[in-house]
């Protein structure tokens, strides 16, 4: 299974420079999922995060975290017969999904365990652990090089 | 639930007890209250006046029930939130529901123990 960023981007309102999500490589629709972030020189907060000693802003990785669970919980939506290794995306609602989109409610126990630079490629996963209303609790973590970087969970919401 | 002697009032009490007790435990554990949980009663309100929690809250102990009693809260269900014996009694009930479905899927019950 591999959706790559064009669909990505019909599924979450985010934009440049804020679409921080290359592609996903494992999807359970609504339980887990696997995704991948390069991260390049070019990314514009190198400019001042820091000068001379660029590194990933510890809040951009659980932003992209969070962005993986979006896509996570809104292929929920998606028809129950949808075949992930060869879609057609027939009959799915990307903007109704994209407009669902919710909000980071709580970041909770998340532990920074190593530096990102430009070249790393980070491997995120998300886990649902439990929902209940409009809210979700989800496990996260990112690795590099088969290393944790950042674990932790987090809540977001939903729009109804 | 019937309860024909004084044996069995004792022992619904004793297990009741023990219950709000472990329900106030969680409660604190799960949302790092700087509380004792000694402190808190089992009818005091735990939304809005009380002890003021939040929708995200309610996840957090919809998550603490279903680790320590494996009972599931369905969404919409957030009255079950609205105390310590409001979970209690959720728990109860559905506690004995999941039991009772348990023993129809081939579990057993000794008589003897």
């Amino acid at each position: 299974m591999k959706m790559e960023s064009a669909v990505i981007a019909r599924l979450l309102p985010h934009r440049y420079p804020f679409l921080l999500l290359d592609r996903v490589i494992e999807l359970e629709p609504g339980k887990r999922a696997v995704g991948i972030k390069n991260v390049t020189i070019n990314e514009p907060y190198f400019q001042g995060h820091f000068p001379g000693e660029p590194i990933v802003p510890g809040v951009l990785l659980v932003e992209s975290l969070a962005q993986l669970t979006a896509i996570m919980y809104g292929t929920a939506d998606f028809p129950a017969d949808t075949n992930w290794e060869n879609p057609d995306f027939t009959g799915v609602d990307f903007e109704d999904i994209a407009s669902k989109v919710g909000y980071l409610a709580e970041i909770r126990n998340i532990k920074f365990r190593g530096l990102v630079r430009p070249g790393d490629q980070l491997r995120l996963q998300a886990v649902c652990k439990n929902s209940f209303n409009n809210l979700s609790l989800i496990m996260v973590s990112a690795s590099v090089d088969n290393k944790c970087v950042v674990d932790g969970t987090i809540t977001v919401s939903r729009k109804i | 639930m019937a309860l024909n002697n004084k044996n069995e009032i004792l022992e619904y009490a004793r297990e009741r007890g023990e219950l709000c007790r472990s329900l106030r435990e969680m409660l604190v554990e799960q949302l790092c209250l700087e509380t004792d949980p000694e402190f808190l009663t089992n009818d005091q309100p735990l939304f809005g006046r009380g002890l003021e929690l939040d929708s995200i809250d309610s996840l957090e102990l919809a998550v603490g029930i279903f680790d320590r009693f494996h009972v599931t809260i369905n969404d919409g269900e957030t009255e079950a939130f609205s105390s310590v014996n409001a979970m209690a009694d959720y728990v109860m009930a559905h506690r004995s529901q999941e039991a009772a479905v348990d023993v129809s899927a081939g579990g057993f019950i000794d008589l003897d123990a």
